[in-house]
């Protein structure tokens, strides 16, 4: 391939821009590209629904061939785009040319292949073959083959996008067309049982899809072949340079001669041999040559890409010196914030320590005075010094002296402050007697059965208004002591 | 008071309620405090929401109930198309005899299970509150007194929200007591598993062997006993301190109204009654401050993102009260 020749910009482009180059050649170059299609198209597609009285069998065959068709399509643009634009008859009359190489592949193992138009190309124009073909096709591959793949899809996809289109508009269309009747079922109702109905009409549908779709896609795939070699032969950079060439070419005479000269004079004064180029033979370039590129600098090519800074570097951003009074400014400022910022350092601690010292809880306990259980509950004086001596003795005085109602209290209050104040039982505000009891029975089960008891009666008293015999009042007086008094043991 | 029990009333009436008690034990394994409730409210003349996950015996609970006062059971399984005249009842033309009949509905019973009561759509769930306060039944404008007693017991399940009516505010109002269902620990677990699956075919809930003790009428005298039993001062007071403090306790967004002091009253008194006493000490109250006020108390939001629910609020309420002394 000549560079020079090609009829397109070329440059590096991303894969999608390149196929953008490769629709936009479509377009360019519709006359020969679709004449050649349909010539070879319309009369094998012809000839497939005549030989074939199940249309779906002759579409599977059609689209079978297609990478057939391809290939003309692909002769054509790629004159095209080297400048020899062919017409449908040159075309036709060189398909032993385009044909052959790799169609075999082509229409069987390839066939399948999701980069179908991308790889094209490699066996028709390169006319690779074998593991050439697929190292070929590795070094192309190795960047835009996903590019490629995803014009498949999306090809294949416009192609069932405008089969189904075209044949909405004309159901649409179709006065006789109603209600899909009992007839449109497909016989055994499945998938493939629909296809199988595939009439003329559908047929047809899909010869104009294919039609419309598959010379953008060969075109497309071959603008991505193209862009991928500008890319990795440097194309752009050969066609700079070869008009840069005939630039020099095309002034005038003089000025060659004055680079000749000068080039001479150069070799002269190097103190070089002029006959230098002269001596050596073609063989020892030859050698030459193979020793250069066996150079570990050649033998080896890898490409990378990665990010890299583009702003301005370091040296440039360097800060201005600021005037005195600024940098005097900015000093305080300075000076300012370290102390305020060594202030809240020091803040922090003393809170840190501040909260340390409140939630340990050893310390305090080791200095704490001894538990100083409260003085009233309840509303009750629980103080011992609020109670007297002997309050077995008192109470029973009092039941006796037909105050049960007195007696009752004071045998609750002092059993309440025996609690608290000996067996520091902790009382809530909320506690019910019935929260009492069970902490009694949870802390002096000893004691449980006469304290419910006392609880019980001071409750009927207190909340029924029921007053209780002496004789059992008394009796819980007798038995106070070996519970409650200061004396009893527990 | 006006009416004071007499010693024989007091120990014929703790009788029955403990033996009705103990009639449900052989049913429903387990789960005494929810039992108590129940009875509590049954015999304050009360109605009871249940909230628990299913299985834990709700069913089992109300029919076991019904069977030991011998009176009729109904039970309504509420679904998002029930109507309210599937509840209340509704008038039909007969053709042959050319007149209107009325067709009584599942609510003309003593005691109805209203499953899923929060399944329903909100007419649905009116119509049964409705007939829960006014204790009668209007179909085509004629009134019909429902025959004492009546109690209705609504289950609702707490996890599934999706495709429920959640019951307003005021509707919850209605309810006596909300009671929870909690899983059974594991030694009533292990019995109740034993009994229900020890040569039995299926796992049909067996309420054969409660047997029934009195008749829907002495239910009644229950409840006039219950409605005499003592209130002191002192006690009426802490239970109306409890519902004030659920109005400005932290953490709450709406308290209990009035209604809720008068509720946690009636229960306490039946607790008292079930209790073997004639008068109520704080301790009924504080017993069930929970079960009568925990949905009449909404949490704030925050609380509630918090994980906490109005019982967490009122546990820490009850705390603080201060309960009476003489």
């Amino acid at each position: 391939m000549q560079p020079d020749r090609v009829a397109v910009v070329l440059r590096p482009r991303v894969g999608w821009e390149a196929l953008d180059l490769g629709f936009q050649m479509a377009r360019e170059w519709w006359r020969p590209i679709w004449a050649v299609w349909f010539a070879l198209y319309l009369p094998v597609a012809t000839l497939c629904l005549y030989a074939f009285p199940n249309r779906f069998h002759a579409i599977l065959v059609l689209w079978w061939l297609k990478p057939v068709f391809d290939r003309a399509v692909l002769h054509t643009v790629s004159r095209a785009v080297f400048g020899e634009p062919q017409g449908v008859r040159a075309t036709l009359r060189a398909v032993r040319e385009w044909l052959p190489p790799g169609i075999v592949m082509a229409l069987t193992f390839s066939r399948l292949n999701l980069a179908r138009s991308f790889v094209l190309p490699v066996a028709q124009l390169e006319r690779q073959r074998g593991s050439a073909a697929r190292k070929r096709n590795a070094a192309l591959g190795s960047r835009m083959r996903n590019v490629g793949v995803w014009l498949t899809v999306v090809c294949s996809n416009l192609e069932w996008v405008t089969l189904f289109g075209l044949g909405a508009l004309v159901q649409m269309l179709e006065p006789a067309a109603g209600d899909p009747g009992p007839d449109d079922e497909s016989p055994d109702g499945s998938f493939w049982g629909h296809f199988a109905q595939w009439g003329l009409k559908e047929a047809c549908f899909y010869i104009a899809a294919v039609s419309l779709v598959e010379p953008f896609y060969v075109t497309a795939g071959f603008a991505l072949y193209l862009n991928r070699r500008a890319i990795l032969e440097g194309w752009d950079i050969e066609l700079a340079l070869r008009r840069l060439e005939e630039r020099l070419r095309a002034s005038s005479g003089r000025i060659a001669a004055v680079l000749v000269l000068a080039v001479a004079a150069g070799f002269a004064m190097s103190g070089t041999q002029p006959a230098f180029a002269l001596d050596d033979t073609a063989k020892s370039a030859h050698d030459e040559i193979r020793k250069v590129l066996a150079s570990p600098e050649f033998s080896q090519h890898k490409e990378v890409t990665r990010w890299y800074y583009t702003g301005k570097s370091k040296e440039e951003t360097k800060p201005t010196e600021l005037p005195a009074f600024w940098r005097a400014l900015s000093l305080l400022f300075a000076k300012g914030a370290e102390v305020f910022l060594w202030i809240a350092v020091v803040l922090l601690v003393a809170i840190a320590l501040y909260y340390l010292s409140k939630f340990r809880p050893e310390p305090r306990l080791r200095n704490a005075p001894a538990y100083r259980p409260p003085d009233a509950l309840f509303g009750f004086d629980l103080a011992p010094e609020s109670l007297p001596d002997d309050v077995a003795g008192t109470a029973k005085q009092l039941a006796r002296a037909g105050r049960l109602r007195e007696a009752l209290s004071l045998l609750y209050r002092g059993a309440l402050s025996s609690l608290v104040q000996r067996h520091h039982l902790p009382f809530d505000p909320g506690d019910t007697e019935g929260d009492c009891t069970l902490a009694v029975r949870m802390k002096l089960p000893a004691s449980a059965d006469y304290f419910s008891r006392l609880v019980g009666t001071w409750q009927a008293m207190a909340y029924a208004a029921r007053r209780p015999d002496a004789d059992s009042v008394e009796r819980l007086c007798d038995e106070w002591r070996p519970h409650f008094s200061p004396a009893a043991t527990t | 008071m006006t009416m004071t029990i007499s010693e024989e009333t007091l120990k014929r009436a703790t009788e029955a309620a403990a033996a009705m008690r103990a009639q449900i034990g052989r049913a429903v394994v387990g789960q005494t405090e929810v039992v108590d409730q129940v009875l509590a409210a049954l015999f304050a003349g009360g109605h009871v929401l249940i909230e628990g996950v299913p299985g834990l015996g709700k069913t089992l609970l109300v029919r076991a109930l019904a069977r030991t006062f011998g009176g009729r059971f109904a039970r309504i399984q509420f679904t998002p198309d029930l109507m309210p005249a599937d509840v209340t009842g509704h008038t039909l033309y007969d053709q042959r005899s050319a007149q209107f009949t009325t067709r009584r509905g599942p609510v003309f019973t003593n005691l109805l299970l209203a499953d899923e009561i929060n399944r329903a759509p909100a007419k649905t769930q009116a119509a049964l509150l409705e007939v829960m306060q006014e204790g009668q039944v209007t179909i085509e404008g004629t009134s019909h007194t429902l025959e004492p007693p009546f109690m209705v017991l609504a289950t609702q399940n707490p996890i599934e929200q999706e495709g429920t009516y959640a019951l307003p505010e005021a509707q919850l109002d209605r309810f006596l007591l909300k009671v929870k269902i909690d899983y059974p620990p594991e030694s009533e677990e292990i019995a109740m598993v034993k009994q229900v699956a020890d040569s039995q075919v299926g796992e049909k809930l067996n309420v054969e062997s409660v047997a029934p003790l009195i008749q829907p009428e002495a239910v009644l005298t229950l409840q006039r006993v219950v409605a005499a039993v003592r209130v002191d001062a002192q006690v009426l007071e802490y239970a109306v301190r409890i519902v004030r403090a659920t109005r400005t306790w932290n953490g709450v967004a709406s308290g209990a109204g009035p209604r809720g002091g008068i509720a946690l009253i009636r229960s306490a008194r039946a607790a008292a009654l079930i209790a073997g006493r004639d008068f109520t000490t704080p301790d009924d109250v504080k017993r069930m401050a929970l079960a009568a006020l925990r949905h009449r108390v909404t949490p704030t939001p925050e609380i509630e993102i918090e994980g906490h629910s109005s019982d967490t609020l009122l546990k820490g309420l009850l705390e603080k009260v201060p309960a009476p002394r003489v």
